[in-house]
């Protein structure tokens, strides 16, 4: 059986142009962005996510933030989320609950950390297979854009490219500065 | 074995209800009634509205134009998006339905309901690609004669399927990478598609929904500085789009290819707002007035936030016409007629409201009607030709 690691990879592979993960890593925000709609940016994500232990822990001291994220859509890298958060849902900022599934891909946005006042990449996952699980979510939409410039539309499913449908709630994970 | 008791009793105690009224001189007999089933709604000019489910089944709600007399529903799967016929009898569906609701073997469905009775007649298995998005009415499009239909695939990969609605069968799947929505030329086969980079593409089919060639346009709009939304409408033939900041973009579609005929700036001249909702643009053909709805902003983010007015903008002499009050409209409506009719949704309130247009004082717009329980719904619109 294939390791999620390796499932994601298959598909990135095979979904994704091949340039995208050096985009997002070394182009700037602008150029990334403007590509985004045309390639997916949700996939170079996923292979962080078997790794993640931490509860998030470790990506929140790092980027300065408290030990605890607030649950609060104001929160800075709430900015372009779009659904329930998953903390509030059995899971932690970085974490799918238990029984659901990260979506293949996901959408991004660029939000400003007021802690070190610099503009990251947050990538928003959707938890699949399961119904709703948060009455009220986050809908700051920040950087939102149609679904000509799809890596950015918070107002697609995200769950799209996994079997099981359902959209649980969402996840915001760091994965990179945007230069 | 209680149930049988219970059952006996309430009908004996019925029949001697029954006796009892009988023999009542100053009142009739009592008839017993039956279950039957209304054959058909309400006649008369209908209002389609489609709440899209994301957790439940999703419904087009069907309201009398008039009084927004509610006629009933025809509902689907999830994600649902909603399509019209020209003379309003025959409504497309297309949504996905997964054996297990949230988990389970998924599938994607265009179903084809008969309005007059609410009924499914037919349906057509689509290819497992269809785009779980916000309804909107670029994702489900007929072509002119509507002998096909074209459905917004989304897996990320984006392409469009076109559909044979004289067959009932699938005639092919158009690649349409990094571009999203469809609108269809109003005449022939074609359709164009908004692209990542501000370009349209158009893709012209043959009479067998076969693709002739494809043409890349010109940078329409700045998506970067300044992103149109999916939804637009037709004035004069041409669409019309509605941007982030407040730009009207209106484009010709018949030559081929889409070029840019010009742009209005709306909100020039005013400061601090910006067009919010899913269908921020409606276009009223008799009269060249565009009803935008506006809340106050100067953020970015807010595009989809509530009206706290409703601007009429006249097309034909570039000017804001007239500012109405109207408490978050998230999707508009007008009527084509020289006397239109103004319809909004309401996400915040769960309303659809209808608003009378003042065509003697700047076309003003004034809440004259309103009805509750309209659920996720963006996209509402009339039949053509009824």
């Amino acid at each position: 059986m294939k390791s999620l690691f390796t499932q994601v990879s298959d598909w990135f592979d095979t979904k994704v142009e091949g340039t995208s993960r050096s985009i997002a890593h070394h182009a700037g925000r602008r150029s990334f962005l403007s590509k985004a709609g045309a390639a997916m940016v949700g996939g170079f994500v996923l292979p962080m996510l078997p790794y993640d232990s931490s509860n998030g822990a470790a990506f929140a001291r790092g980027f300065g933030e408290p030990e605890v994220l607030p649950d609060d859509c104001d929160y800075w890298r709430y900015c372009s989320l779009h659904g329930g958060l998953c903390s509030e849902c059995g899971g932690t900022v970085t974490q799918c609950p238990p029984g659901s599934t990260p979506s293949k891909v996901a959408w991004v946005g660029t939000c400003r950390n007021p802690n070190d006042d610099k503009d990251y990449l947050v990538s928003y996952n959707d938890c699949c297979g399961k119904g709703s699980c948060a009455s009220e979510g986050c809908s700051r939409q920040e950087g939102d854009m149609p679904g000509y410039r799809l890596g950015l539309a918070s107002e697609s499913s995200w769950c799209m490219a996994n079997t099981d449908k359902g959209i649980h709630c969402t996840v915001a994970i760091v994965v990179g500065l945007a230069e | 074995m209680t149930r049988p008791l219970t059952l006996g009793v309430w009908l004996a105690c019925g029949l001697a209800a029954q006796n009892a009224v009988a023999q009542d001189a100053d009142h009739p007999a009592f008839e017993f009634e039956t279950t039957s089933v209304r054959e058909t709604i309400a006649p008369g000019p209908n209002i389609f509205v489609n709440s899209q489910g994301w957790d439940s089944a999703s419904a087009v709600r069907v309201y009398g134009t008039d009084e927004l007399d509610f006629k009933g529903i025809m509902s689907a799967g999830f994600q649902g998006n909603s399509a019209v016929s020209a003379d309003g009898k025959t409504l497309y569906y297309v949504s996905g339905y997964y054996s297990r609701l949230s988990y389970g073997d998924p599938e994607h469905v265009l179903q084809i309901f008969d309005v007059d009775r609410l009924t499914p007649v037919a349906e057509i298995q689509l290819p497992l690609k269809v785009a779980q998005y916000t309804a909107d009415a670029s994702l489900l499009r007929l072509s002119a004669d509507e002998k096909f239909i074209y459905v917004q695939n989304s897996t990320p990969a984006t392409s469009v399927t076109v559909v044979d609605l004289t067959t009932k069968s699938m005639v092919q799947e158009v690649p349409t990478p990094g571009c999203f929505g469809v609108f269809p030329t109003l005449e022939g086969h074609s359709f164009s598609t908004i692209c990542s980079d501000g370009s349209f593409m158009t893709v012209a089919l043959d009479d067998a929904g076969e693709t002739l060639g494809t043409t890349k346009s010109e940078m329409i709009f700045d998506p970067d500085a300044d992103p149109i939304y999916l939804a637009s409408d037709r004035y004069q033939g041409d669409l019309m789009f509605l941007s982030y900041n407040g730009t009207i973009y209106r484009a010709a579609d018949h030559a081929g290819t889409v070029e840019l005929v010009t742009t209005h700036p709306i909100t020039e001249g005013t400061e601090g707002w910006l067009p919010g909702g899913y269908v921020p643009i409606t276009v009223n053909e008799a009269n060249g007035i565009a009803f935008v709805p506006m809340h106050p902003s100067t953020e970015i983010g807010t595009h989809h936030r509530g009206s706290e007015e409703i601007w009429a903008y006249d097309l034909e002499n570039g000017t804001l016409l007239y500012r109405s009050p109207a408490d978050n409209a998230t999707s508009v409506f007008v009527t084509d007629d020289a006397q239109p009719a103004l319809y909004t949704l309401n996400l915040r309130d769960d309303e659809i409201a209808k608003y009378e247009v003042d065509t003697e004082a700047k076309f003003a717009v004034k809440k004259a009607v309103s009805h509750n329980g309209i659920g996720f719904s963006t996209v509402l619109e009339t039949a053509a030709q009824q």
